[in-house]
């Protein structure tokens, strides 16, 4: 038997008998690792005959990854937004009723000639000037689905005022997964699309110029 | 990626996924979790994915794995036979192509003994003991049959680069 051959199958069946410099050094010799591929290739050559992962065992794995990364969260979720939106409207409604009771007594109280106790007009203000009405529209991220770069980028774009010059062809068909939310600065949606390794966009007078 | 999208890919490719990772980990449950890491990394939202998504889930597998194997103690890898000789230049493609090729060298060439005996070893992970036990041979014997199988793959594998 080839002595390096023996010195290989004895180093698989007993590493603990070679000092880590020793395997190295076997590692390092050109002959054993030829012999090490060899045996490292006919072993994945026989596991590929083996029969691939079954229906079930598919499902099981499926159901572990689902339990893993879309946790059912979401009926709490809800249940969390209801209970908070009632809460808040409770809040606001005993605000409006508080404010148009101290009103209706302010102006019962003037009609009636008396001065209005200002103690009492003091309750609902520090309310009002904590909770200013917000009268912003809020808009949702826009999520892009494995959608083309060159559909994606007029939709920026145009929301931003500006327009979009491809340099190349190249880049047009590129699917990107991206969320982009409308109320991030331009140049801070294209740093994110800069991020890709395939595009690299420039702001120049209002267009988008991808290289 | 929507749930929808990655529950059909996951289907529809687990398989084949987890047999290449089998084939280069040789741990059932190192290769579980590789597949799964994948699809996981579908999940990011800027995740930039090319249109054949089966080749590119196959090449994202294949790079974990050899990733993983680098970071394998030398005690592991021989205990294993790993190998971090693989051409990382060869695509999935070429790659299947030279185990099918291998394989049918394999049951042509090495004596029916011979090969049981690499099974043994290699797919049953027994000790050289225990293998000569079972098929009533000494452990010299053992030590025979896996050299001259090595040795002809060895020479097969040569002539085929």
């Amino acid at each position: 038997m080839d002595e390096k051959t023996k010195m290989l199958l004895d180093a698989q069946e007993h590493p603990e008998q070679f000092t880590d410099e020793a395997l190295r050094q076997m590692q390092d010799n050109p002959e054993i690792r030829a012999l090490m591929e060899a045996t490292a290739l006919g072993k994945r050559a026989l596991m590929k005959q083996q029969p691939e992962a079954s229906h079930e065992a598919i499902d099981a794995a499926w159901q572990d990854f689902e339990t893993k990364h879309f946790p059912k969260t979401t009926k709490v979720l809800t249940l969390q937004k209801v209970a908070a939106s009632f809460i808040g409207l409770l809040f606001i409604s005993s605000i409006t009723f508080a404010t148009i009771y101290i009103v209706r007594n302010h102006r019962s109280n003037v009609g009636e000639g008396f001065e209005s106790p200002i103690q009492e007009t003091r309750i609902s203000n520090p309310h009002q000037q904590t909770m200013p009405v917000d009268t912003t529209v809020t808009i949702s991220p826009v999520v892009f689905d494995n959608v083309p770069l060159d559909s994606i980028l007029p939709q920026i774009a145009r929301h931003y005022s500006y327009t979009v010059s491809f340099r190349s062809d190249k880049s047009k068909p590129l699917r990107l997964f991206l969320t982009w939310n409308p109320q991030d600065s331009i140049q801070k949606v294209t740093d994110k699309l800069n991020l890709f390794e395939q595009i690299h966009i420039v702001l120049y007078e209002r267009t988008m110029i991808v290289e | 990626m929507d749930k929808q999208t990655i529950e059909q890919l996951f289907r529809q490719n687990y398989a084949q996924m987890l047999s290449l990772a089998q084939s280069l980990l040789y741990d059932e449950e190192e290769s579980r979790d590789v597949v799964s890491e994948v699809f996981a990394s579908l999940l990011k939202p800027t995740m930039l994915i090319p249109t054949n998504i089966e080749g590119y889930l196959m090449t994202c597998v294949r790079n974990r794995c050899l990733d993983l194997l680098e970071h394998k103690d030398v005690r592991a890898r021989f205990e294993k036979a790993y190998t971090q000789t693989f051409d990382e230049q060869v695509t999935p493609d070429e790659d299947e192509e030279l185990l099918n090729d291998l394989m049918t060298f394999m049951q042509r060439e090495l004596k029916p003994q011979t090969l049981q005996v690499f099974k043994m070893r290699h797919l049953d992970s027994l000790t050289y003991q225990e293998i000569a036990d079972r098929m009533g041979i000494s452990r010299v014997m053992v030590y025979k049959h896996l050299s001259q199988a090595t040795e002809q793959l060895k020479g097969y594998i040569s002539k085929q680069r």
